[in-house]
């Protein structure tokens, strides 16, 4: 307080005082606390102010002015604690359990509103009158000192210090007063009327779809004009059509926003529409973005950004003659004026640059809502990919705002884990969520950064299985194996799609610089390595890398040659099932991974393509020698001729290994082979056929009285059941015999023939033996179902998984072996040499089949157990032979 | 009586198939590998991209078998008159 | 791929009775390392296959012409249990063109210099293209039991040949033996 204690003055001015003097005090004081009080307690009016003002001036006269004042403010202060602050907290007593208010909807609401409006009446009311009172004392302090010859008073300096040590007081008395429910009843009054504008604004069609900018010039307009007319009251005029109603609310609004500013409650007002209106969006943000994936929300969240708080807003500051600084804090705003329309305001519309603030704290908001929202739901999103990409696109630009993509990175990762590498889902699922993954993120982060951390878990969890790479060969290669919901046209490979995209790019010429780096990656693809696996996302260093879907799916076996081994395990597998030549499919995939792995490495491959056509021409020419000899009688109907006889001639050096098993044909069919191969001979020598009897494939008839089946068996199925022509019932020990195989694999490779209802099986005499028998019609046969269709065509390959070709895996033991000599081999030479040097080596000079592809760890737990083994030492880091 | 029918059934099954039959082809040779480039016969020389009819074997008069490529090479490569690398008999082309 | 069958180029062939119809022959002349490098790593391959006790190569660090040998003294020799190093280098044009090999570590042989040269005509004259790493190691191996005395580049050791004893102190003075 920067007079000086009115106590203090009392006692120096008592001191001088006459008898006279004293009375006359006392008296002036006394009348003017009675008409202080009956003033405040309402039972007089303003109409004493001519008597109130001698009073004050006696005691003017006596220096005794501050003394005055403060018992005024001392009576203020009490009246407004009962009548004003008491009375006002009593209204919401009601509503001290806000929960309620939840609950009981729009009847509750209203009623809300109309209390807290009559309330903030009532109390203005009484702070009105109360500044009356005040207005009162200092003009008869003014008039007292305008006589004196020193007066130079300054009136309207000493009314607004009163008047604001009043607004203190009345503040103060009410935050100290403030019931705890009081700022959410703010709350929920300004959530329902923003909630009353909003369906007001929507009623509006020209809100929807009005363009962004013509809403931004609306918005500009309006704030012009409003700037114009902004004392006091909202002049209606400006108000046009649509916007009356909605002004008539922002009005009301704004009446309460003022009423609750000159109560000292300005702040709290403040934060009760704001978190109303955060509320608000945010509900409208979920609202719009719901489950669907296929349209972007992000245009229209701007849109009701724009047409409603902002628009709210707008007519609020402009109402409040935006005398107010809405100084809020925006963390990680950039100068937005630069570029937002709004500036074209410039400088002297100080209401523009509030409104801009808002704009961009809603629209972050905005970002920030549906980017947690579709982070939340990425898993689905990139399930329904690429139908999904305008939601991928609005994740894209809300994370270009905020800059949260680690939060996508971890939220992902756990619902990786979560939904996707888990023991129920099928390589072949994970495989296409994995290539949708890295799709669908490429467009978000075009440098593959976070999709490098993203995708890492996936390819862990994939290496450790077993089907892994076999998987993504069929996916890569075969158009019919693909994932029904994957994108693309049914019947086409991923490496088509990949190809085709990358010749779409070609012809776009986008991104010349990065294609042609491309471009070097896929002519150099046969030094192509794998990025390494740990990159880490938080290393910016590689954001000119481009993203290479064929590279991530490499990636996650590590080397392209295993994944061209399978190929060729699986295009052997397919090429000796063929019966008719067409391999014009396998020459158009061959074609394409030669644009990616490099000639050299599918050369093999080539050779295999190559012996399919030379095989064609060949089985022509022995076709045609037959044509040539037969000039005798034709052949009677019981011979078999050569024309039921093809061919598949191959380079057995270049296709994998085959599992040898043996296999009797039937007699005339074996007649028919050596036929086959003497002619062979013939046109070929010095060249000669060696027959692999359990290769290949047969397609026959089996013709019932009732029915025919057509099938495509393997040759020991039909020699099985061609055996049956002699003899209708068999026993497995002499059918295996008969056939030339093993008991075992005989009784397991009936089940084929059983199971299609041609034979039946009984246990037989002797323990452990099953006798076969001929099902001779469908009636007995029907018990084991697959009848009632006259035609099946059936795929070779049978259901107990083997197949004519080695597995890889028996590969891989064969690989060891051989590194293991290549390692004494050049430890004897070099007598010790370290770790890396040794795998340099093996790099070097391993590269004939099976080409050396370990990684160091590995080579490093190799050479661990031949020195366990003993065969190896290991000294200062050095290996060496164990002598 | 039922066994007849199936007889001639089956016989119908013989006629009517289409076998696919696989056979690997090879050099009707003694060795395995080209003592020159040490390929394979059923394979073929450094030089060539495809075995078979592209890559042919020949033999010389002492019966021993190479590449052609291979062989021309060699026979090439001697100053004077050129031997079987195998059994050092002079070189002759068998007819 | 050739479009003649092999019906007609195989009676092409009996036909004229030689090479020289067949056009698609390459010229011999022009040295082709491809060829080479296959040779030797399929060479490599089936050294270190074999496991061939006393004899073994490598191809030196990075590069695949030329290599390290070793080569252990057979037994009921002077030269049992020793060990000898030696290098080999190939030719561009190998196996057309024999590789050298030298001893990189002392040999007391009347058929080796001071400098490690060897004389041995399978590499010198009667070279041949089926030769090949293994056999050349192994050829040098029974060397060293069986010398060629009458044309000694070690006129030293071709003399001390006769006394067996000697020699065979000499060559276990000369050379570490093979466990070291």
């Amino acid at each position: 307080m920067e007079e000086p204690s009115p106590s203090v003055c009392n006692l120096r001015i008592l001191d001088s005082l006459s008898h006279d003097s004293v009375l006359a005090i006392v008296q002036s004081y006394n009348a003017f606390c009675s008409i202080v009080d009956s003033l405040l307690s309402g039972t007089e009016d303003h109409s004493v102010a001519a008597e109130f003002v001698p009073h004050v001036h006696v005691l003017c006269e006596h220096g005794l002015d501050s003394f005055v004042c403060e018992r005024l403010f001392k009576s203020l202060e009490e009246a407004f604690e009962k009548n004003g602050a008491l009375r006002f907290w009593r209204h919401f007593d009601a509503y001290s359990n806000v929960a309620v208010l939840q609950k009981s909807g729009t009847h509750a609401d209203d009623e809300l509103q109309q209390v807290l409006c009559a309330a903030l009446d009532e109390i203005s009311l009484v702070k009105n009158y109360h500044e009356n009172c005040l207005s009162m004392l200092v003009d008869a302090l003014h008039s007292y000192k305008e006589d004196l010859p020193e007066g130079r008073y300054n009136l309207d300096a000493e009314r607004k210090r009163l008047l604001s040590r009043y607004q203190l007081m009345v503040s103060s008395t009410l935050m100290a007063t403030l019931p705890r429910q009081f700022p959410e009843i703010l709350h929920w009054y300004f959530k329902g009327r923003l909630e009353e504008l909003s369906t007001l604004m929507e009623g509006e069609p020209n809100v929807e779809d009005g363009s962004q900018d013509k809403d931004d010039m609306d918005v500009d307009e309006k704030a012009k004009l409003a700037y114009k007319n902004s004392e006091m009251h909202v002049d209606e005029s400006y108000l046009q059509g649509k916007l009356t109603q909605n002004n008539e609310l922002v009005k009301n609004i704004g009446k309460v926003v003022r009423s609750l500013g000159s109560l000292g409650l300005t702040s709290m007002a403040e934060d009760a529409y704001a978190s109303a209106i955060f509320l608000l969006l945010k509900d409208k943000v979920h609202d719009l973005a719901g489950d669907d994936y296929r349209a972007s929300v992000l245009g229209s969240v701007k849109g009701w950004i724009q047409a409603v708080p902002l628009q709210f807003l707008h007519a609020l500051l402009a109402y409040l003659g935006d005398n107010t600084s809405y100084d809020y804090p925006s963390p990680g705003l950039k100068s937005p004026l630069a570029y937002h329309p709004l500036s074209r305001c410039d400088g002297t519309n100080i209401s523009s640059e509030g409104l801009v603030r808002w704009k961009l704290r809603l629209e972050y908001f905005a970002y920030e809502t549906l980017q947690d929202l579709r982070i939340a739901k990425l898993f689905e999103i990139i399930v329904d990919y690429p139908d999904s990409s305008p939601a991928i696109e609005d994740l894209k630009q809300c994370l270009e705002y905020t800059g949260q993509h680690s939060k996508l990175v971890d939220s992902f990762i756990s619902a990786l884990r979560y939904r996707l590498l888990t023991a129920g889902a099928s390589t072949n699922d994970i495989l296409h969520q994995y290539v949708s993954t890295i799709k669908a993120l490429r467009t978000i982060d075009p440098a593959g950064v976070f999709l490098e951390a993203v995708g890492e878990p996936i390819r862990e969890y994939l290496r450790g299985r077993k089907d892994t790479i076999k998987c993504i060969v069929t996916m890569l290669t075969d158009g019919t194996g693909g994932n029904p919901n994957g994108s693309g046209i049914a019947g086409d490979s991923l490496l088509e799609e990949l190809n085709r995209d990358e010749e779409g790019q070609e012809n776009t010429g986008a991104d010349d610089d990065f294609h042609t780096d491309e471009r070097q990656a896929w002519i150099n693809a046969a030094c192509w390595e794998p990025d390494p696996v740990e990159a880490d996302p938080l290393k910016g260093s590689r954001n000119q890398r481009k993203v290479d879907i064929l590279g991530m799916i490499v990636g996650i076996i590590g080397s392209k040659d295993q994944l061209v081994n399978e190929y060729r395990v699986m295009l052997a597998e397919k090429l000796l099932n063929k019966t008719d030549y067409d391999i014009d499919s396998e020459i158009r995939t061959l074609e394409l991974l030669k644009i990616h792995f490099g000639e050299s490495s599918m050369q093999r491959c080539e050779i295999m393509l190559n012996d399919l056509i030379d095989s064609k021409r060949t089985n022509q020419n022995i076709k045609a020698t037959i044509q040539q000899s037969r000039t005798g009688p034709e052949p009677q109907d019981s011979e078999l001729s050569l024309d039921m006889l093809n061919a598949t001639i191959i380079s057995s050096n270049f296709w994998p290994q085959f599992q040898d098993e043996t296999l009797n044909v039937p007699e005339p069919i074996d007649q028919l082979l050596s036929d086959y191969a003497k002619r062979f001979h013939e046109i070929k020598t010095p060249r000669k056929l060696l027959w692999k009897k359990n290769l290949g494939a047969v397609k026959l008839e089996l013709q019932f009285e009732d029915r025919a089946m057509q099938l495509t068996v393997t040759p020991l199925h039909a020699a099985i059941i061609m055996q049956f022509q002699d003899q209708t019932s068999w026993t497995s020990k002499k059918l295996a015999a008969a056939v030339g195989i093993p008991v075992d694999v005989l009784n397991r490779r009936m089940n084929f023939w059983t199971s299609k209802g041609v034979l039946s099986e009984t246990l037989g005499t002797n323990s452990g033996d099953h006798v076969f028998t001929l099902v001779e019609s469908v009636i007995e046969g029907s018990r084991n179902g697959g009848n009632g269709r006259g035609r099946e065509d059936l795929l070779i390959g049978d259901e107990e998984g083997e197949h004519s070709v080695a597995s890889v895996e028996d590969q891989i033991r064969k690989e060891m072996t051989i590194y293991e000599k290549f390692i004494m081999g050049m430890l004897t030479n070099f007598s010790s040499m370290p770790l890396d040097r040794i795998h340099n080596t093996l790099k070097m000079f391993c590269v004939a089949d099976p080409t050396y592809d370990k990684s160091l760890q590995q080579l490093q737990s190799f050479l661990s157990g031949l020195v366990s083994e003993e065969k190896l030492e290991m000294r200062d880091g050095m290996y060496a032979l164990k002598k | 009586m039922k066994v007849k029918l199936l007889r001639i059934l089956f016989l119908s099954l013989c006629l009517n198939c289409r076998w696919q039959a696989v056979a690997t082809w090879t050099w009707d040779a003694q060795d395995e590998t080209c003592g020159i480039c040490r390929m394979a016969f059923d394979g073929c020389c450094p030089d060539c991209k495809f075995p078979g009819d592209d890559c042919p074997l020949i033999w010389g008069v002492c019966n021993h078998a190479f590449h052609l490529h291979c062989i021309l090479k060699w026979v090439n490569s001697q100053t004077s008159q050129a031997h079987c690398p195998m059994c050092r008999r002079e070189w002759q082309f068998k007819g | 791929m050739a479009t003649v069958n092999g019906y007609q180029a195989n009676t092409g062939m009996s036909a004229t009775g030689g090479p020289s119809s067949k056009q698609s022959v390459a010229p011999p002349k022009t040295v082709d390392s491809q060829s080479v490098l296959k040779r030797l790593q399929s060479e490599l391959m089936a050294l270190m296959m074999s496991g061939e006790s006393g004899i073994s190569a490598f191809p030196e660090e990075d590069n695949i012409f030329c290599w390290k040998g070793t080569i252990v003294g057979s037994k009921e020799t002077v030269f049992e249990g020793t060990e000898y190093k030696l290098s080999l280098s190939f030719p561009n044009d190998y196996p057309f063109k024999a590789p050298k090999v030298k001893f990189e570590t002392s040999c007391f042989h009347p058929n080796v210099d001071v400098y490690g040269n060897i004389c041995l005509d399978i590499l010198q004259d009667k070279w041949s293209s089926a030769y090949d790493v293994r056999t050349i190691l192994l050829s040098i191996q029974s060397l060293l039991g069986e010398p060629n005395i009458s044309s000694p580049l070690n006129t030293q050791a071709a003399q001390l040949w006769g006394n067996q004893e000697e020699y065979r102190k000499m060559v276990l003075k000369l050379c570490k033996p093979s466990s070291a």
